[in-house]
């Protein structure tokens, strides 16, 4: 565990030194410029539009981070070289890809963290808040989120190059994230192995609760945020163990 | 008796592509013994590195063994022994050299104030002091050599693997390597490099093993070979009659 913490901790410490970062940090000052003026002229419904483009905004920087980040990490140290020395001491390379995952799950969740912080204090302030059980599941279901689509990141990366992992990664969160709830029926019709493959799929936007922070609906139970978080946790882990896995075969 | 550092016994590695397949190593097979510096000769392309990626697992053999103090190389423990300085040194560019070796030690279990100490007196020695804060994006090739040289060595290996560690060095950092080498042994640590440095190998080493096209041609004692001066003259001329094509 500890080598996956300092292999995290050093690459963070890397990507925020880094002058990529403050590509983020504009849009991050756009987005605080927007959502300081968004009440400005409310009418009627308007606020809640704005809502929910300023929520969109917050997600769509985060993917923005995390997805090229994620695609980038193993390739990057194979490239530079930098993975000789590292795989030459004890760590397994199991450790390696933890780390790397770990890693880009703390600069996607720091990113996501400081952006959200910022719509909440609008939204409290200038908006129509919501509660606050339902602030803090939205944004925990979004780390999830977030740390789902890292894992599938860093999977595809060790198997394809930069560009198409970004791609299809992309694609995938997408198509999941706005016809994932339709493939429903489709699969439920093939009684228990459309189950299994209906969850098979990477489904995004379980994880996604904007619109009950549009709309003001009320907070998940419990329950619902339990099956979900084991949901995601067991599709991370094993992700992660095919992501090793198929890294272990590597020659280097 | 004396204790083995290293053994490879039978090692093939054959490298597959989609629409090729190379055999990088025969067969290979030696030993090298504790307190001993090894020098590993070839020609470019003979299979050094492939044999040193194998050696620390970062490459599999398809067939034989081989062995770290007694542990198989694809054991997390045959790593914990050894220190290993690659051919092209290239660390994480945002990161401080200090930082780096702090990671590194922290992967070898090695307690803060014993890294910070060993750092320190590292940098000293090779006179890095002012360095050590500096983002290794900054640093020249010999620096970084210098920073590579340091990792390999901080958890003090029992067996010091280099692999053309004079490259990007100049001769004051040379003669420097060599008398850190020379200290190693008299400290019983065992030395594996490859080199392309006839004259420096010819100072340091124990013994050679000389490989070509994957191939193990010769082991030989470097103090031999110069008792054959009448012969060979030095060991470059040894080493040129040895790869000599038949």
């Amino acid at each position: 565990m500890k080598t996956t913490v300092l292999i995290a901790t050093n690459l963070m410490k890397e990507i925020f030194r880094k002058k990529d970062i403050y590509v983020f940090v504009v849009l991050l000052v756009i987005l605080l410029i927007y959502l300081i003026n968004m009440n400005f002229f409310d009418i009627g419904g308007l606020s809640r539009y704005l809502k929910e483009i300023g929520l969109g905004m917050v997600y769509l920087f985060s993917l923005f981070i995390t997805v090229p980040f994620s695609a980038k990490l193993v390739g990057e140290e194979i490239q530079n070289k930098t993975i000789y020395p590292l795989l030459a001491k004890p760590v397994t390379r199991f450790q390696f890809i933890a780390g790397k995952f770990l890693g880009a799950l703390l600069v996607a969740g720091a990113s996501f963290s400081l952006f959200y912080f910022i719509f909440y204090l609008v939204d409290i302030s200038k908006g129509t808040p919501v509660g606050f059980i339902l602030y803090l599941e939205t944004y925990a279901f979004a780390i999830l989120m977030l740390a789902l689509l890292s894992a599938l990141t860093i999977f595809l990366s060790i198997h394809m190059t930069f560009s198409t992992t970004v791609t299809l990664a992309y694609l995938i969160y997408f198509i999941m994230s706005w016809f994932g709830a339709s493939f429903r029926d489709y699969f439920y019709n093939f009684s228990i192995p459309g189950y299994i493959a209906y969850y098979l799929l990477p489904h995004f936007e379980f994880f996604d609760l904007r619109d009950r922070v549009v709309h003001s609906w009320p907070a998940l139970p419990a329950w619902v945020v339990g099956c979900a978080a084991a949901y995601a946790l067991i599709y991370i882990s094993v992700l992660l163990y095919f992501s090793a896995f198929a890294f272990k075969k590597k020659w280097f | 008796m004396v204790e083995t550092a290293l053994s490879l016994t039978g090692v093939g590695v054959t490298y597959k592509g989609k629409n090729y397949t190379k055999e990088a190593l025969f067969e290979l097979s030696f030993k090298v013994e504790r307190g001993e510096i090894f020098g590993f000769l070839g020609p470019n392309g003979a299979g050094k590195t492939t044999t040193i990626k194998a050696i620390l697992n970062l490459i599999y053999p398809n067939t034989g063994q081989i062995e770290i103090f007694g542990c198989p190389a694809s054991k997390v423990c045959a790593r914990k022994r050894i220190g290993y300085m690659p051919e092209i040194a290239n660390y994480y560019w945002y990161l401080t050299a200090k930082e780096l070796l702090l990671m590194y030690a922290g992967i070898l279990n090695i307690p803060k104030a014993l890294a910070l100490k060993r750092i320190d007196s590292f940098f000293e020695i090779v006179g890095l002091q002012d360095a050590g804060n500096v983002l290794m994006k900054n640093f020249s090739k010999g620096m970084m050599q210098k920073v590579s040289l340091a990792q390999a060595l901080l958890n003090d290996p029992d067996l010091l693997i280099l692999d053309e560690p004079a490259g990007g060095l100049d001769p004051v950092a040379r003669t420097q390597l060599r008398s850190l080498i020379l200290e190693l042994k008299n400290k019983g640590k065992t030395v594996f490099f490859s080199s392309h440095e006839l004259s420096e190998v010819e100072l340091i080493c124990d013994r050679v093993g000389i490989l070509k096209e994957g191939r193990l041609l010769k082991t030989e004692k470097v103090k031999d070979i110069l008792n054959q001066k009448t012969q060979h003259q030095s060991l470059e001329n040894y080493f040129l009659n040895i790869i000599k094509p038949e």
